[in-house]
């Protein structure tokens, strides 16, 4: 088996889960879309293995933020599971980034940033 | 596993070894199956377009996706506890894909169940027949084992490599188990008991959604696949090739099962010698012999009036276990009266007069037991032990006539046996009182 790729900053459960719902907030993605996107958005400062997205959606799944649905794209590609934030997830998104802005506020604070 | 022929099957490969790992509702593996091979497909897809062949390809999608090992452990902590992903996950993950069609050892089978039996029956003996402390201490341990005999089965069930090499420890310890329960004394009853026992362990394990039920017969009703699930495998599918994942177990996990089982099957042996407090001793009773005699004008022994009293200053507490706190084994009484041999030949044996009463002599209430010889040797049964009041002193009387010519009469011998866990002796003569000591042989009464 190959070696683990991971590179970048180390993120936590609640902090993936969180980069995930903002994805989402945008517009509804799968996966592998996810993925990329996120790797785009951060400029490839956050490159996790990739497999990891999913027990993170089935997490959020689960606790009601985020709804999940199969889209069948033809052509012999296998179908694809998107997923879109949940009025829950709507609000925990909101909350989040206030945690989130209080915290870097709070960073920034003792970093001198 | 047969190896994947094409990188398509390796990309499949990958995913079933990831889901074959973890821990997560059933019902949502083909789903999860899906989505991965998916996401796999599509980076393979796109690696191809980036113009690597087929293989580099797969080896660059599986390279991106992660480590099986650590996406099994996020798969079933997305779904449990960390506790649990890092136990139970670990040894029991969710049931294997049911297309592929594994096999287990019915053998395995069969000592997964032996164990399961035995250790039910302990559990099941400590909890009805055992004195607190020790049933406590048999109900710990029977637990341990039963945990860690379940938590093979389950793995068993699906079809977990690492259940085939428990079975080899559960073998030896069953021999144990065989021996302990022979030697505790299990009846009959209790043996239908276990079996009842297992089939709600079963019941259990079927309302939990155990993978012992595996994705079998789906669209079954629940309970035809609970039915089904109590059949060995090799008997659907007539084989005995066994087809079984290696799923890596940390060292210290199978260690402390294995703990949990050797441990838990000696903690029974620790109960049955182990004193238990709750229980009195010799030294919680007193047991007092008198023994007064009438003589004629010649000096001949004419009647023998024999008095025995007993007291509790403390009782048992559930002497006959917790299942039963009210009722089961009883006390016993034995008196020995026996004649002289005045020439060396004959001998003079005392006759009993009047039959033998009892009484408790703090409320006046009276006491019943078996009948009394009419001379010789004499072992009687009384009520219930549970009966008997902390503090309250019970009396029997005996008179005893002799026939003319004897001279004196041998000691009294009078015994009490509490439960079969000990006994006190007592011997007294005509005019004596004397108080019972404790004697290690039990029913060994008389001179």
């Amino acid at each position: 088996m190959s070696e683990e790729r991971e590179s970048g900053p180390q993120l936590s459960r609640g902090e993936f889960g969180l980069l995930i719902l903002a994805l989402l907030g945008r517009r509804e993605m799968y996966g592998y879309e996810i993925v990329a996107e996120l790797r785009r958005a951060s400029e490839g400062a956050i490159d996790l293995p990739e497999g990891t997205v999913y027990p993170a959606l089935r997490r959020l799944e689960r606790d009601g933020l985020v709804g999940g649905h199969w889209v069948d794209v033809g052509s012999g590609a296998p179908r694809r599971r998107y997923y879109k934030l949940t009025l829950d997830g709507e609000r925990a998104l909101a909350g989040g980034r206030v945690d989130w802005l209080r915290f870097k506020a709070a960073a920034d604070a003792v970093l001198g940033g | 596993m047969s190896e994947p022929v094409n990188a398509q099957g390796r990309l499949a490969a990958h995913v079933e070894s990831i889901l074959n790992g973890a821990a997560f509702r059933k019902r949502d593996r083909d789903d999860l199956a899906e989505e991965l091979y998916g996401h796999l497909w599509q980076r393979w897809q796109d690696a191809l377009a980036a113009g690597l062949d087929e293989d580099a390809a797969a080896d660059q999608a599986i390279r991106s996706f992660g480590q099986p090992a650590r996406l099994s452990r996020d798969v079933t902590l997305a779904y449990h506890s960390r506790v649990y992903a890092s136990t139970i996950g670990v040894l029991v993950p969710t049931v294997v894909n049911a297309k592929a069609k594994p096999r287990a050892y019915f053998v395995v089978w069969l000592v997964h169940m032996a164990a399961l039996f035995a250790v039910t029956g302990l559990l099941i003996r400590a909890v009805t027949e055992w004195t607190p402390v020790r049933a406590g201490i048999g109900i710990a341990g029977g637990l341990l084992a039963y945990l860690a005999v379940i938590a093979a089965f389950a793995a068993y069930g699906a079809r977990q490599r690492w259940a085939l090499g428990f079975a080899r420890l559960e073998l030896p310890l069953l021999f144990w188990w065989g021996a302990l329960l022979a030697w505790s004394g299990m009846p009959a009853e209790q043996l239908e008991a276990s079996a009842v026992g297992i089939v709600g362990a079963f019941l259990v394990m079927a309302v939990a959604q155990s993978p012992l039920r595996a994705d079998e017969y789906p669209g079954r009703p629940a309970p035809v696949r609970l039915a089904l699930s109590f059949v060995p495998r090799d008997w659907r599918l007539r084989s005995l090739s066994a087809w079984m994942y290696d799923r890596p177990i940390p060292r210290r996990l199978l260690v402390g099962l294995s703990g949990m089982l050797i441990v838990g099957s000696a903690l029974p042996l620790v109960a049955l010698n182990v004193a238990d407090p709750t229980q009195i001793g010799p030294a919680d009773m007193r047991v007092q012999l008198s023994v007064t005699c009438t003589q004629s004008a010649s000096g001949d022994v004419r009647t023998v009036d024999i008095t025995a009293s007993f007291l509790f200053h403390r009782t048992d507490m559930w002497p006959n276990g917790l299942a039963r706190p009210g009722g089961g084994a009883t006390d016993h009484i034995a008196l020995a009266v026996e004649g002289a041999r005045p020439n060396g030949i004959s001998m003079i044996a005392p006759q009993l007069t009047q039959a033998a009463t009892g009484r408790d002599t703090t409320d006046g209430s009276p006491l019943t037991f078996g009948s009394t010889g009419q001379d010789g040797r004499s072992v009687m049964a009384l009520p219930d032990s549970a009966s008997f009041k902390a503090g309250h002193q019970y009396e029997v009387v005996w008179r005893y006539a002799v026939a003319p010519g004897l001279r004196d009469i041998t000691p009294i011998t009078f015994g009490y046996d509490h439960l079969e866990r000990f006994y006190l002796q007592a011997k007294a003569s005509c005019g004596e009182t004397s108080t019972a000591q404790p004697v290690s042989q039990l029913y060994v009464v008389g001179p």
